[in-house]
Order: C-alpha cells, then structure tokens, then sequence
C-alpha cells in the first residue's frame, strides 16, 4: 500500500497507475462491446447475457468494483499529471509549432493534447449512460419493459429498453457523439500504455501502428453502429 | 538578407519581459544563427542600446550551452542541429523570426535569451554517476562489453544537456534527459550496482524541479539536436516500476538523499 502510496507521488509511478487502469478500462471496453453485439443475435440472446450477468451475484459486484476503482483512480491519475503539466509550463510560448512531420504521429500528438478534455467528455457519458441503462432513472418507460418467457416467468426486456432508446434521435446521437470522444482518448492512449510500461522496441511500435486504427476503429464502428442502425430502423423493426 | 526579428527581452530574473521587434539587414546567409544574433548586437552596442543576452560556448554543436527556441522550434527548423550549427542559409530573405528563451518553470529566465538550466545538473547529482574506488586505474579493456550494448550506451551518452526535450514538450518535461543520463549508466556494467537507486533519486530529482511528466507526446525526440531515441524513456519507465516493486525501502517514507 505504502509502495502504491509512493508511486501515486512521483511522475512515472502516477502515470503507470493511470496505464494499469487504463489497460483494465480497455478490456472493459472490449468486453462490454462483445456483449452488446450479442443485440444482432436477438432479442433472447442479449436478455439471456444480461439475465446470466445478473445471476453472477457476488462476482458482478466484485467486478463492478474493481471497474469503479479503476476508473476512479484513472481519474484522480489524470487530473493530478494534468494540472503538474499545466504548471510545468508557467509561461506560454507566443509561437507554437509541431516539430515532427509525419502525419500519423501529429495525429497521436493532438489527440495527446487533449487527453483530459475526451476524458472528461467520457466522464460525462459514463454518468449518464449508468443513469440510462443501467439504473433507469432516465428513459424509465424502456427501462420498465419485461420479457414473457414460455413458461410464463418475466424478465427484464434489455433489448426492447435499448431499442426503445434508440428511436430516440437525441439519445442515439449522443451516444455516437460520446463514441468518438472515446475513440479520439484511445487514438493516443492505446499506444500510450507500451510507452508508459516501457515496452518500446521495433517489433511493439510496429505492432501499435497497425493494432491502434484496428482496435479504436473496432470500438468506435461497433459502439455507433447499435444506436445507429436502431436510429435509421436497419434494426428492430421499422424506423420512429 | 534583410530580416524582421521578434527577440525575448527581459531585465532579470524578476522583471516583466516582452517580445521586441528589430530589423536586421546586411546577414549574410552563410553566417550562423548566433553570429547573426552577433551582428544585430553590434548594431545595438553601436547606437547605445543594450545588446540582447544570450546562451552559447563551443558553437560546434557539442557543449549544450546555446539554446533559444526559433519560430515554435528549439534550435530552430533544421533537424538534429543546434542553433550555433544553424545557418541563415535555412531562412529566406525578408524572413519574420521569432526568437524566445526556453520555457519552463524549472528553467527561469535570467535575461533576455538566457535561461538557469541548472536544474538539470541538480538531476545528474542526485545520482548520475558511478561509484568508484579511487587509487591506481583499472586496466582499460578488463571489463568486457557487449559491442551492442556499448552503442546503445553512446547513443544514450549523445545528449549534450542543451534542455531542448524540456523546451520542446509541451509538459516541459524532462524526460528525455534524464532517460539519457540514466540510459548510458545502465547499459554498461559499471552502471548496475547503483541502478535501482539510481533510477528512482533522479526521476524523483526531476519532479522535485518542477518538471512536468511525459504523455508520450515524442516531440523531445525531434527537437533534440543528437536525436536521442523515446526509447530511453521506455527503458527508465520499465527500470522505474521495477525499483519500486522491488526495491525493499521503496514503500518506506521518500528515502532522503541528502
Ligand atoms: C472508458 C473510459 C476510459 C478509457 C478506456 C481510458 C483509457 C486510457 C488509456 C489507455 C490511457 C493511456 C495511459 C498511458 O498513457 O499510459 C489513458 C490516459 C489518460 N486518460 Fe483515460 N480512459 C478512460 C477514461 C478517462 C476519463 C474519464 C478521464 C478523465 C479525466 C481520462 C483521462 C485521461 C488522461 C488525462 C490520460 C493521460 C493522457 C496522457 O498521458 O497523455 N480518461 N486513458
Ligand atoms: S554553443 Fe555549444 S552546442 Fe551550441
């Protein structure tokens, strides 16, 4: 703990925290989208994932905790490194320019300026996505629908909530909004993680170069792709 | 060349600076970017003004002591070069230059172009050394090293301490040199004794200063004039974690090293 402690005050520890709970959070990320997906298998497919999510009991909330926890630390990481930053440069330059040239890595390098603000943006939708979907305090009328099983039982209808969702234009759109935040915070951050973890030679920046645009693109296509496809009734039957 | 110059003035340490413009004819474009700055001092020394303080010794490109940042660009556009190295020739008659000193908290201007870098040598005492016993001198050659391993640690040994990773990031960190530093000891054998401590005083050093920390933006790796590789700072990163894993007094309370 007092290790932790330490590494929480220096530099390179803090930001080693924000890679480990970074790299938990991109897992999560992956492994939430699987799921999803699961909605294009129909609407019993993707209640029954959720109905076995739910029947985990301690696990869920084993596993809740430690999301919340990194997710936590992730940001008192961030914002802590950020505001060092800030300070570290008290007096700004009055002409600004880029020294590298190629293309790519100017890309990684804006994305890297604004790692704060795509996170806070992400914040902001994880709060309102917990608030949506999860709990249901917003868009309570999708939250309360239930599935009728054959042997007359009831469950909650996730699929029938999500689709309800999604006709809504406002809902489906922040959600593709809040997607690109993400995969603007993981264009840097992917590769960010090797750097910070010290794992730097020919063969992982060549891999991150190719494994980078695959994985944000995958992330990015696939969490837009439920809203939308709902939005514009290519699916779950016809459009609002 | 005629040129219009922006230039950083600044009393000292405590005063209120602010960009100056000149205009500076007859430059020839075969002259260094310093004896340019020569030449416009001159020209003020010549009508009573106060000539403009700035950094530089060698102007060969190997003591690390000039500095500025030119238009955006620490030691100017050219790449691995440092300002003496730069030559008018690079810029084009009728040019609008910018010039200003390095910026960073930890470095604080002096005057005009002039920064304290300082700090950077406060991070090298804190453990960028070996320690040897003194008496008769080692047979050259008695430690064997690996030919791949001794490049690495010239590559590493190439930084010059000029502090333009610091004035190149935009978290004024200053990561790359004191990658550098602890590069060049840990890639030889008499570097391994003091390693672990050595990674966790000097980047402990680093933050103490006032630096910032790096986001893996790599813009260090293209201003500096040696072209000294990000993936020094990977390898202290790793070195980093693994001290404070396993270095038994890690957890203890911040281990004074004075
Ligand atoms: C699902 C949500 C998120 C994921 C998957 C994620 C992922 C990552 C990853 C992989 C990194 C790279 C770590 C490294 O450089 O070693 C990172 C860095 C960072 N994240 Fe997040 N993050 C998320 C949410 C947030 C939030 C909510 C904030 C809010 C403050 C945030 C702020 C930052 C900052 C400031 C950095 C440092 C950027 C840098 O070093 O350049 N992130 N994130
Ligand atoms: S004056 Fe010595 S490196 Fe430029």
């Amino acid at each position: 703990m007092s290790r932790f402690v330490r590494m929480f005050h220096t530099s390179i520890g803090c930001k080693q925290i924000m890679a480990v709970t970074g790299v938990v959070l991109v897992l999560f990320v992956i492994g939430h989208l699987a799921g999803n997906l699961l909605i294009y298998a129909g609407q019993d497919a993707l209640n029954q994932y959720a109905q076995n999510l739910q029947s985990m009991g301690p696990l869920l909330w084993l596993a809740r905790l430690v999301l919340l926890a990194a997710f936590v630390l992730h940001i008192v990481a961030g914002v802590r490194l950020s505001k060092l930053n800030h300070q570290a440069r008290d007096v700004r330059y009055q002409v600004n320019a880029f020294s590298q040239t190629d293309p790519l890595r100017k890309a990684r390098v804006t994305a890297a300026m604004y790692m704060l603000q795509t996170g806070l943006v992400i914040l902001a939708f994880v709060i309102y996505h917990l608030l949506h979907f999860t709990l249901g305090f917003i868009g309570r009328e999708g939250y309360q629908l239930m599935q009728t099983l054959p042997d007359g039982t009831e469950r909650h209808d996730v699929y029938g909530m999500v689709i309800f969702g999604f006709r809504q234009s406002a809902v489906a759109l922040s959600y593709v909004v809040a997607m690109l935040f993400l995969g603007a915070h993981l264009v840097h951050g992917f590769g960010s993680m090797f750097q910070t973890f010290g794992a730097h030679n020919p063969v992982v920046v060549s891999l991150v170069k190719v494994i980078t645009p695959i994985a944000v693109a995958f992330i990015v296509i696939g969490n837009c792709a439920i809203p939308l496809s709902i939005l514009l009734g290519l699916y779950g039957g016809g459009g609002s | 060349m005629n040129l219009t110059l922006y230039i950083w003035r600044q009393r000292d340490r405590n005063a209120r600076g602010q960009m100056v413009k000149y205009h500076l004819s007859d430059v020839s474009p075969d002259m260094s970017f310093l004896e340019m700055l020569d030449l416009l001092n001159q020209k003020l020394y010549e009508s009573g003004e106060e000539p403009i303080a700035f950094d530089h010794d060698c102007r060969e490109g190997i003591c690390g002591m000039c500095s500025l940042v030119i238009n955006g660009q620490p030691h100017g556009p050219q790449a691995a070069t440092t300002t003496c190295q730069l030559h008018m020739r690079k810029f084009k008659d009728g040019d609008t230059i910018y010039i200003e000193p390095f910026r960073a908290r930890a470095f604080p201007v002096i005057r005009d172009l002039v920064v304290d870098r300082s700090a950077l040598d406060r991070i090298i005492q804190a453990g960028g050394f070996i320690s040897a016993p003194t008496g008769s001198a080692v047979d050259a050659n008695s430690i064997p090293v690996p030919r791949d391993e001794a490049e690495t640690a010239m590559d590493a040994a190439e930084c010059i301490g000029c502090g333009a990773c610091v004035a190149a990031c935009k978290n004024a960190s200053a990561m790359l040199f004191t990658a550098a530093k602890i590069g060049h000891l840990k890639h030889l054998p008499q570097g391994q004794p003091e390693r672990r401590r050595r990674v966790l005083s000097m980047v402990e050093q680093m933050d103490a200063e006032g630096f910032g920390n790096c986001t893996n933006y790599y813009e260090c790796e293209a201003a500096c004039p040696k072209e000294i590789s990000v993936k020094f700072i990977a390898e202290m990163n790793r070195d980093y974690l693994k001290a404070a894993l396993t270095d038994p007094n890690y957890g203890e309370k911040k281990s004074s090293s004075k």
